[in-house]
């Protein structure tokens, strides 16, 4: 994949982002900015160092892994300050002290919202692709071994993997989440051929 | 004073050098660590996924570590390249954890726990003894194996450290 190629891979997952951000936005009432990093692709051996996370950095994720017609792992990610806020303002409460089994359910319910039903569901209308998001799943632990399942679903038959890094920020709160979008070379292909804009 | 070697994913270190650790982080995936205590040689592999893409590719992976079945003989290789003697090696390993909640919805969930299993099983085949193990649960290891001793330390997030 050349880099003109890349670069419209970025636009069409960036009009992507886009649905989701819409959605975010929905949830919280509230203003949200995205913006799409550049779009790569490299060994998935590189990945951990080609994102702007520290590998030890403890983070909250919601993963959805999209199978069908496309193969993708999106990543959700975002400081535990940052997703206890954000699970104290989805159960309707004031406190954020402790991320609770409530509060990591609000998280993952968060992710399906924007990742499955925004994300993937804009990717389907605009390519026609039948994709099947998966449960989310929810962890908290270091970025780097958060990084392992997306790319084990994504390179488990290639070395090279495609990738994209979004930023969602609600406006006025300033609480950030980075979207990480994994996917091969062969998928990437097709959604560059099939992608019509919807 | 130690050196860390950092092993990425899907990556292979070997080393004779005892001032050299051995370093890497796992999740789902297993720090598959073998050691020679006559030689003093060192390997770890980051390995990611059981098999060596079921058939479907004849050439693997480039990354030596990255399936079970190769990280085993390219580790045995490495290792013997130094001095190592297959009969002396034991192996220890880390990892394997289901690291996402809501599991059992799809394989990913539980590839930590074949992963596991798949080298306890090829570790068997080779006549490897493994002398010990850190496997399974849902969080992340540090895992830091020394070249000098062979002890693998184990630091899980907010449990401390575990020393195989």
């Amino acid at each position: 994949m050349n880099g003109m190629e890349l670069e419209k891979l970025g636009e069409i997952l960036g009009s992507y982002v886009g649905a989701a951000a819409g959605s975010l936005g929905k949830l919280f009432n509230e203003g949200v900015a995205h913006k799409l990093h550049k779009t790569n692709v490299m060994e998935f051996s590189q990945l951990e160092r080609s994102i702007n996370a520290v590998p030890e950095q403890e983070i909250v994720a919601v993963y959805i892994k999209g199978e069908g017609d496309v193969r993708l792992g999106i990543l959700l990610f975002l400081s535990e300050d940052n997703a206890k806020t954000l699970a104290a303002r989805l159960l309707g409460s004031d406190t954020a002290e402790k991320l609770t089994a409530l509060g990591k359910s609000a998280i993952a319910e968060m992710g399906n919202i924007i990742l499955a039903g925004s994300f993937l569901n804009a990717l389907s209308k605009a390519t026609g692709f039948k994709v099947k998001a998966s449960v989310p799943g929810l962890a908290i632990d270091m970025f780097r071994t958060l990084l392992e399942p997306p790319t084990i679903d994504v390179a488990s038959e290639t070395d090279q993997v495609i990738v994209a890094e979004a930023e969602l920020t609600l406006v006025d709160s300033a609480i950030s989440a980075t979207v990480l979008i994994i996917l091969d070379p062969h998928g990437a292909e097709k959604l560059l051929t099939n992608h019509n804009g919807g | 004073m130690h050196r860390e070697v950092q092993v990425d994913m899907g990556g292979i270190a070997v080393s004779n050098d005892e001032s050299e650790v051995l370093t890497t982080l796992v999740g789902s995936c297993v720090a598959l660590c073998l050691y020679d205590p006559y030689a003093k040689v060192a390997g770890m592999a980051h390995v990611m996924l059981p098999k060596s893409n079921n058939g479907r590719s004849p050439n693997g992976s480039g990354k030596a570590g990255k399936y079970a079945d190769q990280a085993v003989d390219n580790l045995l290789r490495m290792m013997a390249e130094k001095g190592a003697e297959p009969r002396r090696i034991r192996a220890k390993m880390a990892g394997g954890a289901n690291m996402f909640s809501h599991e059992g919805s799809s394989t990913v969930f539980n590839i930590g726990e074949r992963n596991a299993e798949e080298l306890r099983r090829i570790l068997r085949e080779r006549g490897i003894p493994l002398v010990s193990e850190d496997i399974g649960e849902n969080y992340g290891r540090l895992t830091r194996f020394s070249v000098k001793t062979g002890e693998l330390v184990v630091v899980v997030r907010n449990s401390g450290e575990r020393r195989l």
